[in-house]
């Protein structure tokens, strides 16, 4: 990972633990240490502990937002933080690997047809701290919407999912705010020779690609109509467009698993 | 003819290979369904389970065979049966209880109603199940006891399994004034459950006036949660929609009575 750009950097004390004028804003980039910033509710806060040079030297992050908050205490000396949007599996716990879309207009597919939506989806936050190349750690997750879980199919054999909800959109949608939800292309194919209602789209968060700028997440996925109640969906494993001028995210689930997972799901509950 | 030949008492070579031919058809048999049991039930059966299933079956298989073979080298296997029998009788009456526990632990094993980690309720005790043997299964209750429970007794018993399926619902009663208004009273309490993320959104939560009670309007909830986080949910949600309620003016009545006199009660005087 690059160096972080000097407009990022906030004074940083060489003299223990000093103060950091609040910067306002949090977006998708780096920021160098000691630093604090301030997002409507929630607020970061790193500090340097110690002597800078001196043995013992440390940081200590805290989060506050809302009524949750988290406190690290990290033994470094130097490093950057750095947020990415990721999967949003994460909160208020990771119970699942699944998240349902429910569409809020109900799409009708033309038999042997292709379209291409955008719809939005939920995204939570990795704060990371960047020690050098490759040299990171994920020291927070959080999210800025309010999460909520939903039953895809019966008790017995569906899947507990996060739950969003979406419009759809035939192009991108009208700059959704970054932090909180990203923007998804699907490219919807019905193998079918019947019209076919989609009303929702399930997916394994397992092979999620999120790429991001500061003022985007992006993800590209599929779905392959394959009856009136089942489906095959999917990430692409294309980058996006160049000219899009987006960066590939940390890919939380994959980097925790070192067995290959499916990387598609079979929507045999319905449409 | 060699094969005619003699070899001792009224065996021939014949006889010898004939037995011979049994015992090694019996042990390729035996190798043979060994090999097609482990490629079956690979992915259903623990390793350690499938390969005492494998042995008991091998040996079975070569006994049969070893059976068979003996009358060809002049050995009547009915008398050694009639030798054996008595014995086998004694160690028959001796074992029966630990044969039951085998033959149950092989059909739990093949049926699979529970599975290690499973929250379930097995004769009366509620535990996780922390091992299931070829004899026995070990529960861990909520309060940190370690039971074995023979495995005639799992299988001969209802066998209530909490997490089998990936969501549950549960239940609650809230009672209020008759002078209250119950509409109101749902919405709030709808509202409370639809901010609880893992209270899920569908199937949805039920709310509605069940009964008109002796001393209150009752409104039964039903919520459906993962199985695996039910509990949590549960404990959460009910004081949550009890401070709901009663920040909205509506409150949850003590038992009273209406006493109603023939006579008017003589008026209190002052002493």
């Amino acid at each position: 990972m690059d160096n972080p750009p000097e407009n990022n950097i906030t004074a940083a004390s060489s003299t223990g633990k000093q103060a950091q004028p609040p910067r306002q804003g949090l977006a998708y980039e780096k920021y160098t240490l000691p630093c604090r910033i301030e997002h409507g509710e929630l607020l970061i806060d790193v500090e340097r502990e110690g002597e800078q040079g001196a043995a013992g030297e440390s940081f200590v992050y805290s989060r506050k937002h809302g009524s949750e908050t988290a406190e690290k205490m990290l033994r470094a000396t130097e490093g950057y933080l750095l947020f990415n949007p990721v999967e949003p599996i994460n909160k208020p716990k990771e119970i699942t690997p699944f998240f349902l879309i429910q569409f809020r207009q109900t799409l009708t597919v033309k038999p042997r047809e292709i379209y291409e939506i955008m719809v939005t989806f939920p995204v939570d936050i990795a704060c990371m701290f960047v020690a050098g190349e490759q040299d990171y750690t994920v020291l927070d997750i959080f999210s800025l919407t309010e999460p909520k879980y939903s039953l895809y199919g019966t008790p017995k054999s569906g899947l507990i999912c996060r739950y969003w909800e979406s419009r759809v959109y035939p192009a991108a949608p009208p700059s959704p705010d970054p932090l909180q939800e990203g923007v998804m292309r699907i490219s919807i194919r019905n193998t079918t020779s019947r019209w076919v209602e989609v009303t929702q789209a399930v997916f394994s968060a397992n092979e999620m690609k999120i790429y991001y700028n500061q003022g985007k997440a992006y993800t590209e996925t599929y779905m392959k109509i394959l009856s009136d109640t089942s489906a095959e969906t999917g990430f692409s494993i294309t980058p996006p467009p160049l000219h899009l001028n987006l960066e590939k995210s940390l890919e939380l689930l994959a980097a925790r698993k070192m067995i290959m997972s499916e990387p598609k799901l079979l929507m045999e509950e319905g449409l | 003819m060699i094969f005619n030949m003699i070899v001792y008492g009224e065996v021939t070579l014949l006889n010898i290979m004939v037995a011979l031919l049994l015992f090694v058809g019996s042990l390729v048999i035996a190798k043979i369904i060994a090999i097609n049991i482990r490629r079956s039930f690979r992915e259903r059966i623990a390793r350690e389970h499938l390969e005492l299933i494998v042995k008991v079956l091998s040996y079975f298989i070569i006994v049969i065979g070893i059976i068979w073979a003996l009358p060809h080298i002049g050995v009547e296997p009915s008398g050694l049966m009639v030798a054996g029998g008595i014995v086998g009788l004694a160690i028959g009456f001796a074992s029966q209880s630990i044969v039951g526990n085998l033959v149950s632990g092989l059909f739990l094993i093949l049926e699979r109603p529970i599975k290690i980690g499973d929250t379930v309720e097995i004769d009366d005790i509620l535990g996780i199940v922390e091992d299931i043997r070829i004899i026995s299964t070990t529960l861990r209750t909520f309060d940190g006891l370690y039971i074995r429970i023979p495995n005639e007794t799992v299988f001969t018993s209802n066998i209530t399994n909490f997490v089998v399926h990936v969501a549950r619902r549960f239940e609650y009663s809230v009672g209020i004034r008759y002078s209250d208004d119950a509409d109101k009273a749902i919405g709030i309490i709808k509202k409370t459950i639809e901010s609880h993320p893992l209270a899920l959104h569908n199937p949805p939560a039920q709310v509605f006036v069940d009964e008109l009670g002796d001393n209150s309007v009752n409104i039964i909830v039903r919520i459906w949660a993962p199985s695996l986080e039910w509990l949590g949910v549960k404990m959460e949600l009910l004081w949550k929609i009890k401070t709901a309620i009663e920040a909205e003016g509506i409150e949850i009545p003590f038992p009273q009575r209406v006493h109603w006199f023939a006579e008017k009660p003589p008026a209190q005087t002052d002493a």
